[in-house]
């Protein structure tokens, strides 16, 4: 049996009410499948980031359905929702989002939290994930000595920290200078040769050409190229 | 998650930002240690109010007759009236007495040796009523049942009436004149537990008073009896019975407020009082650790974002702030009953008290704390739970 898409977007609009009304997001359907390297591009407002927030869960849409896994999550409550998006899905934000007050290991392993890992199952995967970053001799840092860079690369580790289907970064070199952009997105690349199914979104066409796959927004509409 | 694990980001997030976990905690912290020093300081003083007053005059009862009766000389105590009040179950000393009526004049020199300048108060006591009234000397001794029921002519000096005549050693043979009455001079009185007049008259034998100076007492005729402790309201019913039940109904007994209830009431008078203070104090902390912990959830909004992205669900948040909020304040309870304890400690051994306090209050505290962090984290982990993954997605 095939296997269903990654993600799939099914005639999805987000409507935000005004005034005035704003469609962020037209009748878009896409799919994901595992193992893309996907770009999402855009000028600023153009909907991408309605997109992200869509397929992180973390909204919901006016109309149509996002499918994640096969499951479809238009009636899935909070909860529910929640649980996918843990299981399943990987985030990286731009200002990456770390505890400033807390290491390297300790950050990756608050993902491992809530999804019910054991103390030692988190540490033993979050000093892996570190390592697998290039982060390994840096785990025991505190997040707020870290380049940008090494911060990015930190909350990559996290966000695979529960061996999600797909992980979703949002301008992952937004905040970063190129030489630092330049080694998150060789990690990012990595992790897609490595099997991880990775979906960029950025307004930067020089990151955008990464993608084997290229979707561009404009205006709300969802074009590949 | 786990309960470790929430316990372990609760510890955390106390940890990581201690100046705002202090602030935090600081009203807590004041009002328990309020509250604590409150209850402690209460307790301290209402054992020194027993104090000062069990020993001064909650053993005391005193029976008098009318003044009109008095002054006739009517309804008095029975001959053996004395006697009879010192049988009493519970009566330690028993004595009669009366202030004479008009100060007399007062001389170490014989009448023909001149003009009398001074005046002094007269007291006739019964030798009962000496040791009733705790009597001590500084010079000579107290006269005797013998010289009471002879009349004899002696005089007890208040130190006062002493120094004015200039004495202040008894010798044989030393004479005053009262009323220009030779008196022997007996002793001087230093001090007394009770019946202070004393000290600023001359005490002589009631029976010698009763036949010199035949004129009615002025005020004050009366039996007075010092009692075991606990023992004033038994006695009290039997006083007047047994000075002379032909007039028991014509006499006025007295007995001393029970120290219990003016202990208690002035325990009460300050301990609702105070506890208002430390109850205000402790509203005072809860709202201070609800508005931090407000501004808390604010200045969070995109780590709850992260944790909510991460798979959190809004009960987990909704907990966490909500034990964060409560262990504060159950920190601060702790802190503040041990600021509040040692507070009493303090003031009791700079008064000299000995300090009373119930050992509930090393618990009543830090419950306290933690019953006000709960309640003041109620509001700040509903608004934390409402915070969408979303706020992730802003760049801070």
């Amino acid at each position: 049996m095939e296997k269903p898409p990654v993600l799939m977007f099914d005639e999805v609009t987000r409507l935000f009410a005004g005034p005035p009304e704003v469609t962020a997001l037209r009748d878009c359907s896409v799919s994901i499948h595992a193992g893309d390297l996907v770009t999402v591009c855009g000028p600023s407002g153009s909907g991408k980031s309605t997109w992200l927030s869509l397929a992180g869960l973390m909204d919901r849409p006016t109309s149509g359905k996002v499918t994640v896994n096969g499951v479809d999550t238009t009636d899935l409550g909070e909860d529910d929702r929640t649980a996918v998006r843990g299981q399943w899905i990987g985030l990286v934000f731009q200002s990456f989002h770390l505890m400033p007050r807390r290491t390297v290991r300790e950050n990756i392993e608050l993902a491992g939290v809530y999804r019910g890992m054991r103390p030692g199952e988190r540490r033993r995967r979050a000093l892996e994930l570190a390592d697998r970053v290039g982060l390994g001799p840096r785990a025991s840092s505190l997040a707020n000595t870290l380049s940008g860079g090494e911060m990015q690369r930190t909350a990559i580790a996290r966000a695979l920290m529960g061996a999600p289907l797909v992980i979703l970064c949002d301008e992952p070199t937004g905040n970063l200078d190129s030489a630092n952009g330049h080694q998150v997105m060789t990690v990012l690349a990595d992790l897609n040769t490595a099997g991880t199914t990775v979906v960029i979104i950025t307004h930067d066409p020089r990151i955008a050409a990464a993608g084997r796959r290229r979707l561009s927004v404009l205006d709300g509409v969802l074009t590949e190229q | 998650m786990t309960f470790r694990d929430l316990f372990g980001e609760v510890v955390a997030g106390i940890v990581q930002r201690p100046a705002r976990a202090i602030l935090t905690a600081l009203g807590t912290v004041l009002g328990v240690a309020v509250l604590i020093s409150v209850l402690g300081l209460t307790t301290s003083a209402s054992a020194q109010i027993g104090k000062r007053f069990d020993p001064a005059v909650a053993n005391e009862v005193s029976v008098t007759s009318d003044t009109d009766h008095i002054r006739a000389w009517s309804y008095t105590f029975r001959p053996d009236a004395e006697e009879r009040v010192a049988a009493l179950r519970g009566v330690v000393h028993a004595g009669i007495g009366w202030m004479v009526e008009g100060a007399k004049s007062l001389s170490n020199l014989p009448p023909s040796g001149g003009p009398r300048a001074n005046f002094s108060p007269v007291m006739a006591a019964t030798p009962g009523l000496l040791r009733e009234a705790g009597v001590s000397l500084s010079a000579g001794a107290a006269y005797s049942t013998w010289a009471e029921d002879h009349q004899q002519r002696l005089v007890l000096l208040g130190p006062q009436v002493a120094r004015v005549l200039g004495i202040s050693r008894v010798v044989p043979g030393m004479t005053v004149w009262v009323a220009d009455e030779p008196f022997l001079v007996q002793g001087i009185i230093a001090n007394t537990e009770r019946h202070a007049e004393m000290l600023t008259a001359v005490v002589i034998p009631a029976s010698t008073a009763r036949a010199l100076f035949h004129a009615p007492p002025s005020t004050g005729y009366s039996l007075w009896a010092v009692v075991d402790p606990g023992a004033s309201g038994v006695v009290a019913a039997q006083l007047a019975n047994a000075a002379n039940p032909d007039h028991a109904s014509s006499y006025q007994v007295r007995t001393p407020p029970d120290p219990r209830s003016v202990r208690n009431q002035v325990s009460q008078d300050l301990n609702s009082l105070l506890l208002l203070l430390a109850g205000v104090s402790l509203v005072v902390g809860m709202i201070g650790i609800a508005n931090t912990t407000i501004v808390s959830v604010v200045e969070r909004t995109g780590e709850i974002g992260l944790r909510r992205a991460l798979g959190a669900r809004p009960r987990h948040i909704q907990a966490q702030f909500l034990a964060e909020a409560t262990l504060l304040g159950l920190l601060g309870g702790l802190v503040g009953s041990s600021i509040g304890v040692v507070s009493v400690v303090v003031v009791c051994l700079a008064k000299q008290w000995t300090t009373v306090m119930d050992d509930r209050v090393a618990i009543l505290g830090p419950l306290l704390g933690l019953l006000v962090g709960g309640i003041a984290g109620l509001y700040p982990a509903w608004r934390a739970s409402r915070v969408e993954p979303l706020e992730a997605l802003r760049p801070t």
